[in-house]
């Protein structure tokens, strides 16, 4: 059976011992889970449906059209309205929709009113509208879940080159070593941001969404690799010169055993406390590339976007504020998990240098 | 005069022994283009085969002339415009070259650069459309009505001093005609649409043009520009990168110098000295400012807070979120009087906002999918909701040519189902699971939007939310206004959205949208660099327009105006979008304007160039401010010219 080690649980206690990081850290997971459903709680489809008898589940499933429920349109059924008119003509049909039962991209027109409006606890706008009458709370929501997968992948990405790069250049030492710090060197200094936004803009315009996400990952990737090589290349430099590694090696160990079964398992602390840095860099780019319209193409959900948006249009603060707070608080949130993952990992418990 | 060959080969050898180190001097007349241009004249040919270039003494000139010199036309300035100060104005992007032809010239820049300011030989009244004076002070029309002659102004001339004479027009075709600047546009149109140029003294030319047209004097004949020809020495193969940052001596009122230009930052334009046509009439109450200073800011929304300022003097507030939120009546500057708001209805062609649908796209060459695709956008919403019921649908392309529009043409409501309709009839009824229609095949019926204006990309949204209904998927891509039109010009959109502001002239052009010519190559192959953004090819169409481009009987060319905008409309190329009657600014107070504000057929007062600056209100607003003073709230609406 698989156990932790003494020393994880160890470190474990102590991260949780930390408060602070500990509450921001289920905080972050709790919202992580909801994102994951987050088409059960922010939606515009209806969670459950009883028409004429059938039950119906539009959440995850096709779409159904209005003519399923005897309206007169073929594109998707308006939920709410539905809900609204079975309730007017006391049919015994009857649905069940979502807390926000609006979803990221719907615009919510009303006659002789010009969005974006205030917040409106009637329509369900807890955040209010941006300009062209989506639910601003919806478009947080979903830009979160975004956000976060688009981070897990540019992680991914980051750690696989970085850690390929760093440890060979500290395992390998001489040469390799010598020119790939120089080659990190260069490389980090390149304005990673500027090189996005070349590429971006070469893009073909016919390019599908999908495309266009992975194109914008592998250049983000490419260009953020660096840091982590170079810490990594230290912690490996440093494992390397270990008697422990000395012994492995006298005793016949191939040097993919020394890496993978001695080296890199020691540099853990490196890589696990230098994840929360590497998500808050995704975030932070990616929403600054939105901003400035070089990131993920309209109407995708995002922040970059609604505060774009909200700078344009101070006179409707709850965009902007929105768009702020969300992008503080989770930045704050992950920094805080960040501080506490690199206490929990330092070895010196008891340090002059707190 | 045939250059002395012999002697010059001494002279610079003589040169080289001097100054060994004049390489580049060398260079430049090995490239000196006079003895090509001389050639030219000689053997140029127009397109019908006969010789283009005439040269004849003055007694040639036919002796029952009748001059006209637009002398009945009432000057549109104001007598009471101040002289001097600088006006503080932004360009989106840094240019990317001075040239006014070839590469990237067709730019925002190029207002400032040519069009704006440059004279051509007869102007064209802006309130009634009449010639008017500018290098020519006299005109008359040959029996032919095809030859127009000029008597050229003696004090023409241009900013570096060259005077105009007949040469520098004889130049022009030369110049347009070569295949050095890189313009196939340019180079067709003036080959095509002139037979011939006359000669008769330095300052009496003739003008004859291709086809006699009801406007053949303003639109085609009067309109030429002339070029400066000792600027133009070394005009050669390599003109594209050699003269990229040389500003071509103008005949206007303003001209930018290599101080003027700070790479990345602002160009800024300086009036000529003792500009030649300063007391003309029509010109002396009009180009009042001495500097036009033009910051780059390539953020909309940082102009705003720039003109808040008070660091640029005027900003338009065409969208309607900027008239009604931005600066609203309410807003504190405006309600203190330092910033005046104004809507200015006018009678022009209106620009063509709206979806230019490439029909060589795969399935967009289905004229069932380009049919159920105008029903699937909902304009009226957009206009509605995202501009406030300001605008109005658009319903052709050519709207606001009076008779020359047919008005019983209306675009295309939104109706989802009648889309669906026609999406079936291409093949596309099943919905896939999100709600998109798919064909037989698995294809999807999805499109990306190529929109060049990124203040109306969320218009844009909307119109892509509500074709889903439709059962269609439209993307949108916003790239930087420059990078739009070169992906426009190459024709590697699938729907363009933008619009063509069209000069005001009494008849539209049809040869430059609908001609299948400037779709495809004879080849087969697709034609870039021309407007026909919709790689529009019908036959028939193509037949109608020859055919009005020859006419010069306006009811036949009415007749087929309106059978060429049905059949646009049949074949649904365009996706009309929206138009406003009007335009609207807000300026600082120091900006001034003629009592009418503007003319008639202005759809920008950087057109008529009217205005003035008070620099001494500039200072007294500003003191204000400080002080707290206020002035009298303007928000003005100019209704004469609206049409009800």
């Amino acid at each position: 059976m698989f156990r932790f080690s003494p020393l994880t649980i160890k470190k474990w206690n102590r991260f949780r011992s930390l408060k602070r990081g500990w509450w921001s850290f289920v905080v972050l997971v709790t919202l992580l889970v909801m994102s994951l459903f987050a088409e059960l709680l922010v939606n515009k489809r209806a969670l459950f449906v009883s028409a004429n008898g059938h039950w119906y589940f539009p959440t995850y499933t096709s779409f159904h059209s209005g003519r399923q429920f005897g309206l007169d349109y073929d594109y998707e059924v308006n939920y709410r309205e539905l809900q609204a008119k079975w309730k007017k003509d006391g049919s015994p049909n009857w649905l069940m929709m979502p807390p926000i039962p609006w979803d990221a991209y719907e615009n919510d027109f009303r006659k002789d009113l010009n969005h974006p409006l205030p917040p409106d606890l009637e329509r369900r706008h807890l955040l209010g509208t941006d300009k062209i009458g989506r639910d601003v709370l919806a478009r947080v929501f979903y830009g979160f879940r975004i956000n976060m997968i688009f981070a897990f992948v540019f992680a991914t990405g980051v750690y696989l080159l970085g850690i390929i790069i760093g440890c060979t250049m500290g395992y390998a030492g001489g040469w390799v070593d010598l020119y790939g710090q120089r080659l990190v060197e260069i490389w980090s200094n390149i304005p990673f941001l500027y090189m996005v936004m070349i590429g971006v803009s070469l893009l073909p315009s016919n390019l599908p969404l999908f495309w266009r996400v992975v194109i914008l990952l592998t250049i983000m990737t490419i260009f953020s690799w660096a840091g982590l090589a170079a810490f990594l290349r230290t912690a490996t430099f440093r494992e390397k010169a270990r008697d422990y590694v000395a012994s492995a090696s006298i005793s016949g160990a191939s040097h993919l055993r020394l890496i993978f079964h001695h080296v890199l398992p020691n540099t853990l602390s490196t890589l696990v406390t230098f994840l929360p840095f590497t998500v808050m860099e995704s975030i932070g780019s990616l929403n600054a590339l939105d901003y400035l319209s070089f990131g993920l193409p309209p109407p995708t959900p995002s922040w970059g976007d609604l505060l774009h948006e909200g700078v344009g249009d101070l006179e409707a603060p709850w965009v902007v504020l929105s768009a702020f707070l969300a992008i503080t608080i989770v930045l704050l949130l992950i920094s805080f998990v960040g501080e506490a993952l690199r206490d929990a990992y330092d070895p010196k418990k008891f340090t002059t240098y707190r | 005069m045939k250059p002395n060959i012999p002697s010059l080969l001494a002279l610079s050898a003589l040169a080289l022994t001097l100054f060994p180190s004049c390489e580049a001097k060398k260079e430049a007349s090995k490239n000196d283009v006079t003895a090509e241009v001389q050639a030219f004249y000689k053997e140029a040919k127009n397109d019908k085969g006969e010789p283009f270039y005439h040269i004849k003494t003055i007694a040639d000139l036919p002796a029952d002339l009748k001059w006209e010199d637009g002398a009945e036309q009432q000057e549109y300035g104001s007598p009471d415009a101040k002289k001097g100060g600088t006006f503080r104005h932004y360009i989106p992007d840094y240019p990317r070259t001075l040239r006014h032809i070839g590469p990237d010239a067709n730019e925002a820049m190029r207002g400032y650069v040519l069009d704006y300011f440059a004279l051509t030989l007869i102007g064209r009244h802006p309130n009634t459309l009449k010639p008017i004076p500018a290098l020519a002070k006299q005109w008359a029309r040959g029996a032919d009505k095809k030859t127009f002659y000029f008597r050229i102004d003696p004090d023409a001339r241009f900013s570096d001093g060259e005077p105009v004479r007949a040469d520098n027009f004889l130049f022009t075709f030369f110049f347009m005609r070569s295949s050095y600047h890189k313009d196939p546009w340019y180079q067709e149109q003036f080959k095509k649409r002139y037979d011939a140029i006359t000669k008769y003294d330095d300052l009496t030319i003739a003008v004859t043009v291709a086809e006699a047209k009801p406007d053949s004097l303003e639109g085609h004949a009067g309109s030429l520009t002339p070029t400066p020809i000792g600027f133009m020495k070394q005009f050669g193969e390599d003109y594209v990168q050699a003269y990229n940052w040389k500003f071509e001596p103008t005949t206007g009122a303003y001209e930018i110098k290599e101080s003027g230009l700070k790479k990345g930052q602002s160009v800024t334009l300086t009036h000529v000295k003792d500009w030649w046509a300063k007391d003309k009439k029509f010109y002396r109450q009009l180009f009042n400012p001495d500097r036009i200073q033009l910051e780059v800011i390539r953020d909309p929304n940082k102009v705003v807070e720039v003109f808040r300022n008070g660091e640029i003097d005027s900003f338009r507030l065409n969208l309607p979120e900027r008239w009604h939120k931005t600066f609203a009546d309410t807003d504190p500057l405006v309600e203190k009087g330092y910033i005046n708001k104004v809507t200015f209805f006018n009678q022009i062609p209106r620009p063509t906002y709206g979806f230019w649908v490439n029909s060589s796209r795969p399935l967009l060459n289905n004229l069932d999918v380009r049919v159920g695709l105008h029903f699937a956008c909902n304009w009226d919403l957009v206009i509605q909701q995202v501009f406030y019921g300001d605008y109005e649908r658009l319903n052709i392309a050519e709207e606001g040519f009076g008779e020359f529009t047919d008005t019983s043409i209306k675009a295309r409501p939104f109706d989802p189902n009648k889309a669906a309709e026609y999406f079936a009839k291409a093949g596309f009824t099943e919905r896939g699971a999100d709600g998109i229609l798919k064909n037989a095949q698995g294809q999807r019926l999805a499109f990306t939007i190529t929109n060049s204006y990124k203040p109306l990309e969320s218009a844009l949204v909307v119109v892509q939310q509500e074709a889903k209904k439709a059962g269609l998927d439209l993307s949108i891509d916003t790239p930087e206004s420059t990078a739009a039109w070169k992906r426009f010009n190459e024709k590697k959109h699938d729907l363009a959205f933008t619009a063509f502001n069209i000069s005001v002239e009494p008849y539209p052009r049809f040869w430059e949208d609908w001609h299948s010519s400037n779709a495809y190559n004879t080849d087969g192959s697709v034609k870039t660099d021309t407007n026909n953004f919709t790689q529009a090819n019908d036959k028939e169409v193509d037949a109608w327009i020859t055919r009005y481009d020859k006419s010069e009987d306006l009811a036949e060319m009415k007749d087929l105006a309106w059978k060429i905008e049905r059949r646009v409309h049949d074949n649904a190329w365009f996706v009309p979008g929206f138009k406003s009657p009007w335009y609207r600014v807000g300026h600082w107070r120091w900006l001034k304007f003629p009592a009418e504000f503007d003319t008639r057929t202005s759809r920008d007062f950087e057109e008529s160039w009217a205005f003035w600056i008070d620099e001494d209100e500039r200072k007294a607003t500003q003191e204000a401010m400080k002080s707290g003073k206020t002035f009298e709230k303007t928000v003005k609406s100019y209704e004469q010219w609206h049409l009800k």
